[in-house]
């Protein structure tokens, strides 16, 4: 075998490690360097540690307890071993029950330092599979349970010495460090043989149910939950029972593919009468039909009062039409509800170029009334989209979401403004082509929303949306999205003047701006309004939007460069990230304008932390300004990353407050 | 201060606050009322309620986990999702198994709930992301299902 490491020569210690460290040096599973010994091997290298097991003789701080042996018929127990179960006994015993665990990973370090969390992370699953390669289940006997509680207490024994070296000598010595590695073998080691004899099925039902409860999300349906639910309950006959008749398991429904049904109906009947989260989808390919729909219904419904979440995204008017009518028995019939979060869409809900005026039609004349009239206390999060809603005579109250999309909130401002009015919890409004049918800028003080932190208004006129602005005041709106909104021109920007002080994240997205816009100081002056601004991301917006952040807040001019500014004087000084996207016709400018923008900034004293633009938006530059743009950002030290437009960065999560 | 004796006699001098993070002490001291009478605490043992301890001590000033709607896995897994579990706790929970064994029993029997569910989820960590063999393999779990009944619980899987 070739190893450059003899077992019976171990590498010199460390004089500052204790001695009981030197047992958890000497720890079988990771001083080998090699992954198979021969057995002329095995027997001078079990020497060794026999010897020096004698000279530094184990911790003793944990010494063993009584502990319940699960009891196994003598018939099916596996032949005992000598009651004194040493290290040399494992190598020899027949059966050799754990004498796999002389084998380690070839890869472990030979400088016993430590390394990346990936690594550890690869170590721990070739570990385990090699673990699992050699393991068949089958009734310990109690000389092999004893054996494997023992080498417990050591491997935990040992990693307390490592926690203790790094609380002594720190986590950046070379002991440290050396000691954090160590600590991690050995926990790698701890978590792969821990649940060997872990008692789980002695547990009582309800606390395994618990931990079938922290597997599986019981609030989600994806592949992922479906194969983690499928695995529980394929386990033995105690984790079956326990997870089928455990009804929380069982209540996200997800509709997604008629070959699904079967199994989501399966679903609905485990979960009883516990609350349901139901998620109906469909596909252009295949729309679902008004007779299927009709059969849903009808089953999904007999559990109506246990739905607590109902989403519905489909494509046909007739199908989504017809689970918003389904539900007006619910004011017909009385039924208590539980429902907190509604969610009927027709697709597409919001598309690119579809913008609506305040004098544009209403998609139908026969609206329906949400719930048959009834107050439902729980609903908390509404969201409907392109669908025929009496909003006058439905009651909402106290929602905290709300997500409208192509529709009229009723005839005039009035409605939306009592819709408001009853909702001073809201904390999330997004508005993409939906609003009054009629608007008027002054239709009386403005609706306080002081708990509204996130608004996103989409697809409307640009005079529409600021007069659906001057509605309500929202002065602690943390995430600002404007999308796709008709031409700005410089009034639009300054009628925004103030109306969001507490801004940190702003998107702006397919924004045309009037001629001559840009050049006007009005959107300086709105910018100027937001000064806490870190995060700024512009999708498809020309680039002179990026002119103002350049100005000096007190002149509203651009500043020179190598001019740093004071904060005060500063458009955005908090500043911070930027997301760049171009799509479809618009391309990225070829031009130096933007190169150029990180530049100025940066000279100004303002620079960037970050740029993040999507692949595909720098596939649209040609190869020498691509160039331009990374020697721009690398003069203006603000690194370039890669980033899709359709995740968010976790720079923005944590600032958020949701990373 | 309270007094509280384990089933092996050790007594305990325990604050008040921290006692109480207990249900069960809790609701044993409102209907005692004002006393100096030692609580007995019949099924935990020294060696169990001085890990119990720790960990009451440790987290005496964390807020109360909600307990409304009982029953609904939601509340209980806002509750997770938003309590992160610490260093502290991730090294708290490295013991052997006879005493994680034991701590969970006694979170149960002594209604602490955070400490049940974090133990708990330290047992869930083993099976999280694992398949049915790889459960089998770890926690040493014997197949008893008879040919007839795996066929059966393979088919209903091949059809979801």
């Amino acid at each position: 075998m070739a190893s450059d490491f003899n077992p019976c020569h171990p590498p010199e210690l460390d004089s500052n490690y204790p001695k009981t460290t030197l047992s958890a040096i000497l720890d079988l599973r990771f001083l080998c360097y090699e992954l198979v010994m021969s057995d002329s091997e095995v027997t001078p290298f079990l020497s060794a540690i026999e010897q020096l097991n004698q000279q530094y003789p184990p911790p003793t701080q944990c010494p063993v307890r009584e502990y319940a042996f699960p009891q196994v018929s003598t018939s099916s127990t596996a032949t005992e071993s000598p009651p004194n179960f040493s290290l040399r006994n494992v190598a020899s015993s027949n059966p050799p029950a754990d004498i796999q665990r002389l084998e380690v990973s070839s890869s472990t370090p030979k400088d016993g330092k430590l390394q990346s969390p990936q690594y550890y992370s690869s170590l721990s699953r070739q570990f385990f599979e090699r673990m699992m390669a050699r393991w068949n289940p089958r009734p310990l006997s109690t000389v092999e349970i004893e054996f494997e509680l023992s080498e417990t207490r050591r491997l935990v024994a040992n990693m307390e010495d490592c926690d203790r070296i790094i609380q002594r000598l720190g986590r950046h010595s070379d002991q440290g460090r050396t000691a954090l590695h160590q600590g991690q073998l050995y926990h790698i080691t701890y978590r792969t043989y821990f649940g060997r004899i872990f008692r789980i099925n002695d547990l009582p039902l309800e606390i395994l149910a618990t931990i079938f409860r922290l597997v599986v999300d019981p609030a989600t349906h994806s592949n992922d939950d479906v194969r983690k639910r499928n695995a529980i309950t394929s386990v033995c006959r105690q984790w079956r029972s326990v997870a089928l008749n455990d009804g929380t398991l069982w209540g996200v429904l997800c509709f997604s593919r008629p070959a699904a049904y079967k199994q989501c109906f399966e679903y609905f009947e485990r979960a009883k009468g516990f609350p349901l989260t139901v998620i109906i989808m469909d596909t252009p390919e295949k729309p679902l039909t008004i007779e299927t729909t009709m059969t849903l219904i009808e089953r999904l419904f007999t559990k109506l009062s246990s739905i607590r979440a109902l989403q519905v995204s489909v494509q046909q008017l007739d199908s989504a039409d017809c689970f918003i009518r389904s539900l007006s028995r619910v004011g017909e019939q009385r039924i208590p509800m539980i429902l907190e979060r509604l969610e009927i869409i027709r697709q597409p809900a919001a598309v690119g170029n579809i913008t609506v005026t305040a004098s544009d039609p209403n998609l139908d004349d026969q609206p329906t009334v949400l719930f048959g009239g009834a107050y439902l206390p729980s609903l908390r999060h509404l969201a409907i989209g392109a669908l025929r809603v009496n909003w006058e005579s439905s009651v909402l109250r106290d929602l905290e979401i709300i997500d409208l999309r192509r529709l009229f909130l009723g005839n005039s401002p009035a409605v939306f403004r009592a819709m408001l009015q009853k909702c001073s919890y809201l904390s999330k409004m997004s508005l993409a082509g939906a609003g009054p049918r009629t608007s008027r800028p002054n239709d009386g003080p403005p609706i306080a929303l002081p708990r509204l932190d996130t608004l996103a208004i989409a697809s409307c006129t640009a005079a529409y949306t600021v007069s659906i602005l001057s509605q309500f005041t929202a002065p602690n709106v943390v995430e600002l999205n404007l999308g796709r909104i008709g031409l700005f021109e410089p009034r639009h920007f300054e009628q925004m003047i103030g109306k969001f002080p507490a801004v940190k994240s702003l998107t702006l997205n397919c924004i045309p701006l009037a001629d001559g816009t840009a050049r006007c100081p009005s959107i300086a002056r709105w910018l100027r309004t937001m000064p806490l601004l870190v995060y700024l991301r512009i999708v498809n917006i020309t680039q002179h939007i990026l002119c103002p952040f350049l100005y000096d807040a007190k002149t509203l001019e651009v500043r020179p460069k190598n001019a740093p500014m004071d904060i005060e004087r500063s458009i955005c000084p908090k500043l911070k990230y930027i997301e760049i996207h171009y799509s479809g016709s618009m391309k990225m400018p070829n031009t130096v304008d933007i190169p150029h923008w990180f530049l100025h900034r940066s000279s100004l004293g303002l620079p960037l932390w970050k740029c993040f633009i999507g692949i595909d938006t720098l596939n649209t530059l040609e190869p020498d300004r691509l160039n331009y743009l990374k020697e721009a950002l690398e003069k203006a030290r603000t690194p370039l990353y890669n980033h899709p437009l359709s995740i968010r960065p976790i720079e923005e999560q944590r600032l958020l407050g949701r990373g | 201060m309270v007094i509280l004796i384990t089933s092996d006699n050790v007594k305990y001098v325990v604050e008040k606050d921290v006692a109480e993070l207990s249900v069960l002490v809790k609701n044993m001291l409102e209907d005692i009322g004002p006393s100096d009478e030692p609580i007995p605490l019949h099924n935990v043992t020294s060696t169990v309620f001085n890990k119990v301890l720790e960990y009451c001590i440790y987290h005496r000033n964390d807020p109360p986990p909600s307990d409304d709607d009982e029953g609904c896995a939601s509340p209980l897994h806002k509750y997770l999702a938003s309590h992160i579990c610490s260093e502290w706790d991730q090294r708290f929970f490295d013991v052997d198994q006879a005493l994680l064994f034991d701590i969970i029993l006694a979170a149960n029997y002594l209604d602490i709930k955070t400490l049940l569910d974090d133990a708990c989820k330290a047992v869930a960590h083993l099976i999280q992301g694992k398949s049915t063999e790889e459960i089998r393999g770890i926690f040493n779990i014997v197949n008893d299902f008879t040919p007839e009944e795996e066929a059966r619980v393979k088919k209903e899987n091949v059809s979801s």
